[in-house]
């Protein structure tokens, strides 16, 4: 959108200068000596825009060079027409004659506007004939999701094996890097952990928010810096387990939530059911650390129970859409 | 030092405290009669020295606070310079209350008062 609106101020701004120059630079610099339209000028014309076009955009296709052609023809006869409305008011010409002027009779004028009108469309028909391929690169490549094992295969990763399709999608770090430019799509093609943890990550302060399985392996992830995901999540659990044992002697029960301060850090975990949320931030960061995990772990808490709930799914429709 | 544990208990939320040494000897006690001040010095000797410890391998040091929240209420341990500070808290006790009670009585346990 914003590159549209940048198009089109580009060329009203070129226009109104091939506008303007003929108009008021060129009868006084070259005459106003007329030149009678032929079919062979537009013949030239044609040819014109066909090699520019061509020479500067050689991976398209003939019918969309021919399109960009008839552009841009149509484009220097409009010129050509608000030349003559100008020059009729300027130099109160007749209206019928100004615009045979402008459209196809001053060369001066004709010349100019049709040596830039290919240059002046040519980022409007780049950007309009780029979108359509843009938007099929999801259905003809490869999907992130894939994309990110086939890396994970490549690299070595020992983590490449799928638990589910939805946990294979986020066990590489490299991906993890990519979360904060993909920010913007939240909602689209991930699961209810990948939400939680990007979504805690926003803030600036967390380098780390992994949701890490009873095994200590990671099922989603977000990762800001240098921090190693795959290395700090078993201490996640480490962490509730051991605690666990020496609470539940001396009758505090299993701990839900540990929060580890230290000089520069601030760590967190979070249990829920078989699983635990991690995460590592900056101590003095941000205040906002305690709502977002708590939100973050909201949402952890709802996919899972929807996910991997132990209820049988029968109408499952029932929970979402109340009976009339 | 009883006089500042006596002031921290008054917060609200707050079941008892206690100054125990790192090696779990228990320094000075002032927590309600439900627990006992042996097993919960212990308890947060073990507790420290097991997160330090898994702290250390993943490169970080320097604890100065742990916050447990268990089913039967939050535990704060907290470095005081002499041993670790133990709050024990209900379980809907205001954390952030609790804290800063807990940083002025660090303070003033550092400084001798």
């Amino acid at each position: 959108m914003a590159d549209n609106s940048r198009n089109m101020i580009q060329i009203l701004l070129y226009s109104t200068l091939a506008l303007v120059v003929p108009m008021v630079l060129f009868p006084e610099l070259l005459g106003t000596e007329l030149l009678r339209p032929s079919l062979i000028n537009l013949f030239f014309e044609i040819t014109f825009y066909g090699g520019v076009l061509w020479f500067f955009n050689r991976e398209w296709p003939m019918v969309q060079l021919a399109g960009a052609v008839g552009l841009c023809a149509i484009y220097r006869l409009i010129l050509g027409a608000i030349f003559g409305l100008l020059i009729s008011g300027l130099h109160l010409l007749d209206l019928r004659v100004s615009i045979q002027l402008g459209m196809s009779s001053y060369l001066p004028a004709i010349l100019l506007h049709g040596l830039s009108a290919p240059f002046i469309l040519m980022s409007l028909l780049r950007h309009s004939y780029a979108r359509p391929q843009r938007r099929m690169m999801p259905q003809t490549g490869t999907s992130p999701q894939m994309g990110a094992v086939i890396h994970a295969v490549a690299y070595g990763s020992a983590h490449a094996t799928p638990r589910t399709p939805e946990v294979a999608s986020v066990r590489t770090e490299s991906q993890a890097v990519s979360h904060e430019s993909a920010m913007p799509f939240v909602g689209h093609g991930l699961n209810g952990f990948d939400r939680a943890t990007r979504y805690i990550g926003e803030l600036n302060a967390v380098t780390l928010a992994a949701v890490v399985d009873h095994e200590g392996l990671l099922m989603s992830h977000f990762v800001r810096g240098g921090v190693d995901a795959e290395m700090a999540a078993p201490y996640a659990i480490q962490f509730m387990e051991s605690n666990k044992r020496i609470l539940e002697r001396g009758a505090w029960g299993s701990p839900d939530r540990l929060d580890m301060t230290m000089k520069d850090w601030r760590v967190v975990i979070c249990r829920e059911q078989s699983i635990a949320l991690m995460v590592i931030a900056e101590r003095h960061g941000d205040d906002l650390l305690a709502i977002r995990v708590n939100q973050g772990l909201e949402l952890i808490r709802k996919y899972y129970a929807e996910r991997y709930s132990q209820k049988p799914a029968v109408n499952p429709e029932r929970s979402y859409v109340p009976s009339t | 030092m009883y006089q500042v544990l006596d002031e921290l208990n008054k917060t609200s939320g707050v079941t008892g405290s206690m100054v125990v040494g790192n090696d779990g000897i228990v320094i000075a006690s002032d927590l309600s009669a439900t627990f006992d001040q042996e097993t919960v010095g212990a308890l947060a000797a073990s507790i420290t020295s097991n997160i330090s410890k898994s702290l250390n391998r993943l490169q970080s040091s320097n604890l100065r606070q742990v916050t447990i929240e268990a089913e039967n209420g939050k535990m704060f341990f907290t470095d005081a310079g002499l041993g670790i500070l133990v709050v024990t808290a209900e379980k809907e006790c205001n954390i952030g209350l609790v804290r800063l009670e807990i940083k002025n009585a660090i303070g003033r346990l550092r400084t001798g008062i």
